[in-house]
């Protein structure tokens, strides 16, 4: 078969498969192609020997030089572009991918014995073909993108010569050739243009030659940034990727080149962390977009929200994060748990915590800074200032991420215009500032009416949802809406194991490794805690329980924690509880003996400060969310707590609890705990049920006069109390 | 060269197109306490470190001391300033009263012409272009007649536009929001006013940019800080 005949077979197949109803949603007329192929005849009457019937069959009378392959391409390209023009170049790449796999199959042979065939046929059929040719794509062939670089190095050459010597640059150049052995085959010629040895390249793997292309690209743009200003110069960038390689979107996504240059400042999309909701919105959140994550408090949002900030600060993203509802110390706290260093990136303009939390417990004024944290009073202005002050404090030059989660608490204390008037100019801002962005909302923090008014600022919204569903949580994430971009808005159903999201069908991994521990914040210090009310009470437990670990607990969240934590106990039917009833969080506090220090002087291990624990009980009142909680639900789960406290040891003596309460209550005899839970009602139908409590902790503060608590603190907080022996 | 006179104020000179624009004359207004005597110490401090130029600070409500101490208070060194003859801060108040006895310069009280004529010996030997005038308010009591005030300080204002100085003149606000005599801001080629008011139990600093000639200015209330360093405005911050 002639060249000319097996891409007129081409086109055909084009036009039967977009055509056909598969496609879906997306399906073409044959009319359009006839359309296409009339307008191009004008301008080159060859085609007038090419014709597509109103089935879509071709009527092929061309001849076979390039004259009529180049003919035939530009018939096939107009229609591409015409598919792309309806449904986004990324979309219908992947149509065309996938749905002429099996057809280009046919093809292949004859392109083998005809390699010219493939200089005429576009991206992304071309890759396809080559795929089977040579039986998958060829990491040996590099020319292409290194001609492109050629070209994209010999016009920064140009420019750059023109402002200055360009010493400095080949001198970098030739640090850069110790480091990767490719740039060696690099010329720098005497009228500044840039040669490639390709044949010494060819060999390479795809990774290798990105590294050493992205450096060498890297070093021009940092001289570029030196003198004309960081902005000019990521312009310059960004103009130069897109001119250059426009329409070889098959060479950005094989070496992902956007990606890398200029730590990724230069990419289109931001990564959630997740692929698996990267691949429904078609590589992650589009930049410049704000988007509302709805998703309950509990492990499952805590964990997707530190896994998109662990993987964006492992790799080349900046993060601003606003704190409504722990103090940064914990973000520090849980970051370094996941092996980042917080302190050293946000000296370095990586992170910028905003902290609109402290202001409930001190006197904030305005906008005050504690090292590189921007600490806002209660008014939303103020906030605003200390976010916009964070994000020109963003120095680095890769993509910004921005987590916030005010959403909720602004709620309970403004107005929704306000909060809707606040939030529509962050997302101004963050567009501005192409910073992809999540504002976190829990879906009990607001009615339908004020969640269907916050939607629409949002460029989109991931739904993070989690049910009982046969006895057992059904937990699932989605893509609702992405404005500007085609998603796949199918659930991805998880579970939460080890502190990680798994994705059914998937190996229990992330896609990148996280260390096994991912501390969640406060919630997470308090499901620990439970977790070890439940352990043998010989075995050796150690926890940290602050007072303010519990003051914005959910109630939902924390019922469902409790509820799943006890699920055995738990009878499905949940009958109505009184809303004045009595919560009683857990309180065990125990930490192994630690080994007497050789030296005294030796002092605390690093990282393990050790201070004594204030360990406290709280008795809360169940907000009107705690309706419709099962009263048996809570029994059950205290007459464990019960049943433990009675079997083991002493628990810690909660010295804070009786000043916190204002009692000055006078020591006694302690009663046996298990009797003193039996006498606590909490279904609140005895009397004065927080006199119980506080009976209660009375008890607990007597038993465990003489423990002594160490427990690991935040390496950075200064050492605040000397360990004591009993 | 740029035809405008940057604050460089954080986020101030974004509002106003750059600064004030060359030669005019710029009204600072606000009820006390409202950083009105701040904003003009940095306009004069950041011109002489950012712009290398010479700036002059008459006032006559506060002591030069006074003035030194509030500055220090946001680690501003004005006296280092003074010795490099970048900065002169007059305190004309005290200098009358040490040149004369009579009954109202025993009040500190200066006229225009005593203006007038200070800012024509002054600019003979220095080369100033930035001026501040803490306060019009305490000039005009030395009027009895608001005719006779208004037409004193319509000659004063072609003096300040004659002399080359942009210049920016403070003036308290009444508890009604209107300027002490009600004619300042006629004079005046731009409007500043800095006030604060009452939010969710919390006191904030507001800035507005009620006039400006010559400039495309943002006519929105802003919220602004007084933070460790001084004023910054918060440009992307609207109040109302």
């Amino acid at each position: 078969m002639k060249d000319v005949e097996v891409y007129g077979k081409l086109l055909e197949e084009f036009i039967r498969k977009v055509t056909s109803p598969e496609i879906g949603q997306f399906r073409l007329e044959v009319s359009t192609f006839r359309i296409i192929l009339e307008r191009e005849r004008k301008t080159n009457p060859i085609l007038n020997r090419f014709s597509i019937s109103e089935t879509g069959t071709t009527t092929n009378n061309l001849n076979d030089k390039d004259e009529s392959l180049l003919a035939l391409q530009v018939v096939l390209q107009r229609s591409l572009d015409f598919l792309s023009s309806l449904v986004g170049e990324e979309l219908a790449r992947d149509l065309v991918m996938s749905s002429m796999q099996d057809s280009i199959k046919d093809l292949a042979s004859h392109v083998k014995e005809s390699p010219r065939l493939l200089r005429f046929i576009p991206p992304p059929f071309n890759d396809l073909l080559k795929d089977m040719v040579m039986g998958g794509p060829q990491a040996t062939d590099h020319d292409e993108v290194l001609e492109l670089f050629q070209d994209i190095f010999g016009s920064y050459m140009k420019d750059l010569s023109a402002q200055t010597d360009l010493s400095a640059l080949k001198l970098k150049l030739n640090i850069l050739r110790e480091k990767h052995r490719l740039l060696r085959h690099v010329e720098v010629k005497k009228n500044n243009t840039i040669v490639f040895d390709k044949e010494k390249w060819a060999n390479a793997p795809d990774e290798e030659v990105r590294e050493a292309l992205v450096e060498a690209f890297n070093s021009m743009v940092g001289l570029s940034v030196f003198l004309v200003g960081k902005e000019e110069a990521m312009k310059k960038a960004s103009r130069s990727l897109e001119y250059y390689f426009e329409s070889k979107e098959h060479l950005i996504k094989r070496y992902r080149i956007r990606d890398h240059i200029v730590n990724g400042s230069l990419s289109r999309r931001i990564s959630t962390g997740i692929d698996e909701l990267d691949h429904r919105m078609h590589g992650g959140i589009p930049k410049g977009c704000s988007l509302l994550l709805n998703a309950p408090s509990g492990i499952e949002r805590d964990v997707f929200v530190s896994r998109m900030m662990t993987v964006g600060l492992n790799g080349s993203s900046s993060i601003l994060m606003v704190l409504s509802k722990e103090p940064p110390r914990s973000v520090r706290m849980l970051l370094r748990a996941q092996g980042l260093d917080p302190e050293a990136m946000e000296e370095e303009g990586r992170l910028r915590l905003i902290d609109w939390f402290s202001w409930r417990g001190e006197r904030i004024i305005g906008v005050e800074k504690e090292g590189y944290t921007l600490k806002s009073s209660k008014i939303l202005s103020n906030l605003g200032i200390a976010i916009n002050k964070g994000l020109r404090e963003l120095t680095f030059t890769g993509s910004k991420i921005g987590i916030i989660h005010m959403i909720g608490p602004a709620l309970n204390i403004f107005d929704l215009n306000q909060v809707y008037n606040f939030v529509q100019r962050l997302r101004a801002k963050f567009k501005e500032d192409e910073m992809a962005s999540i504002f976190i909302l829990e879906p009990e923090t607001f009615s339908d009416e004020q969640g269907k008014r916050l939607m629409e600022v949002f460029d989109g919204q991931i739904e993070l949802s989690k049910r009982m569903v046969d006895g057992t949580f059904k937990r699932e994430i989605s893509v609702k809406a992405l404005s500007g971009s085609d998603f796949d808005s199918t659930p991805i159903p998880f579970i939460v194991k080890d502190n990680m999201l798994h994705f059914a069908g998937s190996e229990p991994t992330p896609p990148s490794p996280l260390p096994e521990v991912v501390h969640t914040p406060l919630k997470q210090e308090r499901r620990k805690t439970m977790v070890n009310a439940r352990r043998a009470p010989s075995e050796p437990v150690g926890q940290i329980i602050r007072e303010d670990a519990f003051e914005d607990i959910d109630d939902d969240a924390w019922l469902n924690e409790l509820l799943e934590e006890g699920a055995a106990d738990v009878p499905e039917t949940v009958p109505e509880v009184r809303p004045l009833a009595i919560k009683v969080s857990e309180v065990i506090v125990e930490v192994p003996e630690p080994p007497p220090a050789e030296n005294e002087d030796d002092g605390p291990l690093e990282g393990q400060n050790k201070v004594p624990v204030k360990p406290i009980i709280k008795g809360r009142k169940l907000s009107k969310k705690g309706k419709g909680r099962s009263s048996e639900a809570l029994t059950g789960v205290i007459k464990e707590r019960k049943a433990l406290r009675a079997s083991g040891p002493p628990p810690v003596r909660p010295r804070r609890v009786r000043k916190a309460l204002g009692k000055d209550m006078p020591r006694r005899s302690p009663p046996d705990p298990a009797a003193l839970m039996d006498e606590i009602d909490i279904t609140g139908t005895q009397n004065s049920p927080q006199k119980l409590l506080l009976d209660a902790i009375e008890t607990i503060d007597q038993l465990l006069e003489e423990s002594e608590i160490s427990v690991p603190k935040d390496p950075h907080a200064p050492q605040k109390a000397q360990k004591k022996r009993p | 060269m740029s035809d405008r006179k940057a604050t460089h104020i954080p986020g101030f000179d974004e509002l106003v197109g750059g600064g004030f624009a060359d030669g005019t004359i710029n009204l600072i207004t606000g009820p006390p306490g409202s950083a009105k005597s701040l904003f003009g110490i940095h306009y004069l401090v950041n011109g002489a470190h950012m712009d290398d130029e010479v700036g002059i600070y008459l006032t006559l409500e506060e002591s030069r001391e006074s003035i030194l101490r509030a500055a220090k208070g946001f680690s501003i060194d004005l006296e280092s300033l003074e010795k490099d003859g970048k900065l002169f801060i007059v305190d004309l108040g005290k200098m009358r009263m040490e040149c004369t006895s009579s009954e109202e310069l025993e009040w500190g009280l200066a006229s225009f012409d005593t203006l007038n004529d200070f800012l024509k010996n002054h600019l003979s030997f220095s080369s100033a272009t930035r001026l501040v005038l803490d306060s019009v308010t305490a000039v005009g009591l030395y009027y009895k007649s608001t005719e006779l005030l208004r037409r004193e300080l319509f000659k004063f204002a072609r003096l300040l536009k004659t002399s080359g100085l942009t210049s920016l003149m403070i003036s308290e606000l009444t508890s009604d929001g209107e300027t002490r005599y009600g004619i300042e801001e006629f004079v005046a080629d731009s409007m500043i006013k800095l006030d604060y008011e009452s939010s969710s139990g919390e006191y904030r600093r507001t800035l507005t940019v009620k006039k400006m000639r010559f400039t495309k200015h943002d006519p929105l209330k802003h919220p602004f800080l007084v933070m460790d360093t001084g004023i910054e405005v918060s440009p992307d911050e609207v109040i109302g």
